[in-house]
C-alpha cells in the first residue's frame, strides 16, 4: 500500500477547517456540503469524528451500486465514482460505513475523497494531527 | 454576491407566522460590516425609542459577519442584537460554535424576528425552507434536553440556539445557548426570546459563501494561521489542544495583581485560588474544543465522572464563569462551580450576571440586609456552595428570593434597599465581569462608557496598563494603572478595534493586534478597500450605538460606576487601590473630548457627518 489518510479522532477539535480547504480545492468555494471529508460533531460528549474514505478492503458501495459506477482506484485505494455511469440513486451513500460518500447539493453530484492527487489539503490544515498522511499499514476492515 | 455576504436577510413575524426574505442593505454592510455593527444599525431603524424590551413590538436581530463561514481563521461568530431587558438599552451578544456559519450556508446574512407567537414555537431553517413549528414538547425543557431533542428530530448536523426555563420565565439576565454551553450570554436575550414564545432556532444549510478573492483569502488565511496564530508564542494560551490554558489562564495574573473579584469585589485576590485555577481545570477537562474555523480551540469541555456532582457537564468552562461563580461568591470547590455553570447553561442564564448577583445576595446576607427568612432558610454566607446551587435554581424558576434576584442586581437592590445599591456591582444595570477596575482605573472608564453596560469586551486597558503589553494602544502611550492620564485615548482606540473585530465574525482571541492582519482578511473577503479601515468603521459603530442610547435617555449620569468603587479600597495585593472620583471625571471628560461628544456624552452633528451617519441625528426623535 502507498500513503493514505489516517484518522485520529481523539485529536480532532471539531474546527472543520478540513471541510473548508477541501471544498475550496474541489469546488473553489467555501462550502462544507461540497467537502469530501466531513467532521461529525457531538458537542454534548466532545466527540469529533472526521469521516473520509478509509480504503476498505471490501468496499460496500461497490457492492450496492446498481450501475457499477463505483470502483477502487488502483493506486490510492480510495473509492472512485464514474459520473458518466452514476444515476444519483445514492445507494452508495447509505452503504458506506464511514459516511465518506456524500451528495453535493447544488453541484448535483455524488462525491468522495480523491486524496487531492496525493497531497491532501485537509491534512495540511489539520494542526492537531487528527488527520495525517502516512503509509497505510493494512487496508481497513469493515 | 461575491463579497462574503449572501445578500439576504430573513424576516420572521411570529404574530402572523409568516416569513419573508429581503435584500441586505449593502450600504450598511459597507459601513458596518456585520454582526454587532450591522445589527445595531438595523435595530436603530427597527426599534422605536422607548419600546418595551419584553413587549410584542420588541425585536431580535441575528447577524453573522462577512468572514463567518469562510476560511478566515477564528471567525465563527454570529451576534444577537436586541433591546436588553437588563439595561433598557440596545445590546449585542456574540456566540461561537457553528450556528453563524450554518446560517450563512443556509443563505442568510441575518434574521430579524418580530411580533409574538400566540403559543411556543421554534424556527426551523433548511436553506430556503423556513418553518415555524410547535414547541409544545420542548417548552419548559432545559437547554441540553432541548438541543438533544431538536437534533434528534432534525439530524445531529442541525445547529441549534435555544433558551431554557430562565428565558421562558423572563429572567432579566437569561441567555441564548448553543453547543451545550457557548452562549449569547449578556443582557437578557433569552428573556426576549421567551417574551415572544420563541424557544429555539435550528438551522441546516448546504450552500456556499462566495468572497471577492477566494484564492487570495485562502492564501492569506494560511499565512496568517502559520505566522500569527500557530507560529506565534504570544498566542500559546489559546491552544488548549496543545496544553494552553484558554481563558482560565487569566486567573493567575488576576490573583497576582489583585483584580480577581472575591466576595462581591470586597477583595481582589482569593486565598483558595489554587483550588479553582487553570491547573485544576486542566485536571478535570475532558477535551479541548474549537469553534468553526478556529485552529486554536481554546474551550475546555468538562464532564465530572465522580463525586457529589457526578454527571455534570459544561461544554465551555471559562475564566469569567469560574471567577464570578467562584471567587466572587467565595466558593472554592471547582466541582461545585462546574455544577453552578451547568445550572446556568441548562436554565439559560449568563454566568457573569448570575455569579455577580449571587455574590451580591451573599453580601446582603453577611451584612444582615437579607435574613434567613428572606432566603427561604438558605444560609447564604460567602462560600456556601450548596446554598448557591439552590439559590441559582430558584432564580431560574423565579421562586422566592430568586424571583427578586432574577431582576438583576440593579432592580433587586432598589427593591431591597438598605444601602444595598452601593455594592450592587453593575453599570447601567449590567453586572460587572471579573476584572476589578480599581486596580487599573482605566478599566473603570471602559466599564462606564461600554455601550451595553458593565461589560469587558468593548475595551480592556487593564492588561496594557499592568503588564505594559498586549493589546492595542499599550505601546503608543504610557499608562500608569493608578493615574487617569492617557487611559481615555487607549479606551477609544480599543473601542474601535473591538467594535470592528466583533462586526467581522472574528473572535476575541484570534488576531489580537492590528498588525496581525484581520483588516486584510476582511478587505480581501469583501473586495471593498474601505472595509480595512478599522478606526473609521469602529468609530462609526460606537457612535451609532451611542445614538441608540441617547434616544433612550442615556447620558453622562449613566456613565458611572458602583459607588463602592469610589469609597472602598480593594483588599489584597493592590490594597490601596480605589478610584478617586476626580480621576474618574478626568477620564470621562477626556473620553468625551476625544470622541467629539458634548459634556453630557452626546455625539455632535459634526462627528456624525464626519462618519457619514448624520441621518441618525435626523431620526433621533428625542
Amino acid at each position: 500500500m502507498g500513503k493514505t489518510i489516517l484518522v485520529n479522532a481523539d485529536k480532532c477539535t471539531g474546527c472543520k477547517m478540513c471541510e473548508l480547504v477541501c471544498s475550496f480545492h474541489h469546488a473553489q468555494t467555501f462550502k462544507p456540503s461540497a467537502s469530501r471529508v466531513k467532521v461529525k460533531v457531538n458537542s454534548r460528549e466532545a466527540i469529533f469524528t472526521p469521516q473520509v474514505c478509509m480504503n476498505c478492503e471490501v468496499c460496500p458501495p461497490i457492492e450496492v451500486c446498481p450501475v457499477s459506477a463505483v470502483s477502487t482506484d488502483e493506486e490510492t485505494g480510495v473509492a472512485v465514482i464514474d459520473h458518466a455511469k452514476c444515476n444519483l440513486c445514492r445507494e452508495c451513500i447509505a452503504a458506506c460505513p464511514y459516511n465518506a460518500i456524500s451528495f453535493e447539493a447544488g453541484g448535483n453530484e455524488v462525491i468522495v475523497c480523491d486524496r487531492c492527487g496525493g497531497d491532501p489539503e485537509c491534512v495540511k490544515i489539520c494542526f492537531p494531527e487528527a488527520l495525517v498522511w502516512a503509509e497505510a499499514e493494512e487496508p481497513s476492515a469493515v | 454576491m461575491a463579497n462574503g455576504y449572501t445578500g439576504k436577510v430573513l424576516r420572521v413575524n411570529l404574530s402572523t407566522g409568516k416569513s419573508s426574505v429581503e435584500p441586505l442593505n449593502m450600504d450598511w454592510a459597507r459601513k458596518y460590516l456585520g454582526c454587532q455593527g450591522l445589527g445595531v444599525r438595523y435595530m436603530f431603524d427597527e426599534l422605536a425609542p422607548g419600546v418595551d424590551p419584553l413587549g410584542p413590538d420588541s425585536k431580535i436581530a441575528v447577524f453573522n459577519g462577512p468572514l463567518t463561514g469562510t476560511i478566515a481563521p477564528c471567525s465563527p461568530k454570529y451576534t444577537i442584537i436586541f433591546k436588553a431587558p437588563l439595561t433598557g438599552i440596545i445590546c449585542d451578544s456574540t456566540g461561537g460554535g457553528y450556528f453563524g456559519a450554518e446560517l450563512k450556508y443556509a443563505g442568510y446574512d441575518g434574521i430579524i424576528i418580530e411580533g409574538k407567537s400566540p403559543k411556543p414555537v421554534y424556527v426551523l431553517i433548511r436553506d430556503s425552507r423556513v418553518e415555524l413549528l410547535d414547541a409544545g414538547r420542548i417548552w419548559g425543557k432545559d437547554v441540553y434536553t432541548t438541543t438533544d431533542m431538536l437534533k434528534e428530530w432534525w439530524g445531529d448536523d442541525a445547529k441549534v440556539v435555544a433558551i431554557g426555563p430562565a428565558g421562558e420565565r423572563l429572567v432579566r439576565f437569561s441567555c441564548v445557548v448553543t453547543e451545550y454551553g457557548k452562549a449569547n450570554a449578556r443582557g437578557g436575550g433569552g428573556a426576549v426570546f421567551g417574551s415572544k414564545n420563541l424557544k429555539a432556532i435550528a438551522v441546516k444549510g448546504t450552500g456556499a459563501v462566495e468572497v471577492a478573492d477566494p484564492k487570495g483569502l485562502m492564501e492569506l488565511s494560511k499565512k496568517i494561521i502559520a505566522e500569527n496564530l500557530v507560529g506565534n508564542p504570544d498566542q500559546a494560551q489559546w491552544f488548549a489542544w496543545k496544553g494552553g490554558e484558554g481563558t482560565i489562564g487569566i486567573m493567575d495574573g488576576a490573583n497576582e495583581f489583585g483584580y480577581l473579584p472575591t466576595r462581591n469585589f470586597r477583595e481582589g485576590a482569593f486565598e483558595d485560588k489554587k483550588s479553582i485555577d487553570s491547573a485544576q481545570v486542566k485536571k478535570i477537562a475532558k477535551k479541548a474544543k474549537a469553534c468553526f474555523s478556529c485552529p486554536m480551540g481554546c474551550t475546555h469541555h468538562i464532564e465530572l465522572d465522580r463525586g457529589k456532582y457526578k454527571g455534570t457537564m459544561v461544554g465551555s468552562f471559562e475564566y469569567e464563569s469560574i471567577a464570578m461563580l467562584g471567587s466572587d461568591t467565595g466558593i472554592n470547590d471547582l466541582l461545585a462551580i462546574a455544577k453552578l455553570n451547568e445550572v446556568c447553561n441548562n436554565y439559560g442564564m449568563d454566568t457573569i450576571s448570575a455569579g455577580n448577583t449571587i455574590a451580591w445576595a451573599m453580601d446582603c446576607y453577611e451584612r444582615g440586609i437579607l435574613t434567613k427568612e428572606d432566603t427561604g432558610g438558605l444560609e447564604l454566607n460567602f462560600g456556601n456552595s450548596d446554598a448557591a446551587v439552590q439559590l441559582l435554581e430558584k432564580i431560574g424558576k423565579r421562586e422566592g428570593l430568586g424571583n427578586i434576584l432574577a431582576e438583576g442586581t440593579a432592580r433587586a437592590s432598589r427593591q431591597i434597599g438598605k444601602g444595598s445599591e452601593e455594592f450592587a456591582m453593575q453599570v447601567k444595570g449590567m453586572e460587572l465581569p471579573a476584572y476589578d477596575p480599581r486596580v487599573a482605573i482605566g478599566m473603570g472608564l471602559a466599564y462606564a462608557i461600554c455601550p451595553t453596560g458593565g461589560d469587558h469586551r468593548r475595551a480592556h486597558p487593564m492588561f496594557a496598563a499592568l503588564t505594559g503589553g498586549w493589546w492595542l494602544g499599550a505601546d503608543q502611550v504610557k499608562l500608569d494603572p493608578r493615574r487617569p492620564e492617557n487611559f481615555a485615548q487607549v479606551v477609544v482606540a480599543q473601542n474601535h478595534w473591538q467594535a470592528y473585530r466583533f462586526s467581522t465574525g472574528h473572535c476575541d482571541f484570534g488576531l489580537l493586534e492590528t498588525a496581525w492582519g484581520l483588516q486584510d482578511l476582511v478587505s480581501v473577503c469583501t473586495g471593498w478597500p474601505e472595509t480595512a479601515d478599522w478606526r473609521k468603521i469602529g468609530e462609526r459603530i460606537i457612535n451609532t450605538y451611542r445614538m441608540c442610547s441617547v434616544r433612550e435617555g442615556i447620558s453622562r449620569k449613566d456613565d458611572t460606576l458602583p459607588p463602592i468603587l469610589f469609597k472602598n479600597k480593594v483588599a489584597g495585593p493592590a490594597k490601596d487601590a480605589i478610584i478617586d472620583p476626580k480621576d474618574f471625571e478626568y477620564m470621562l471628560n477626556d473620553y468625551y473630548r476625544i470622541r467629539g461628544w458634548d459634556s453630557n456624552g452626546k455625539p455632535s452633528l459634526k462627528k456624525l457627518k464626519e462618519l457619514g451617519i448624520e441621518e441618525l441625528a435626523e431620526k433621533r426623535r428625542g
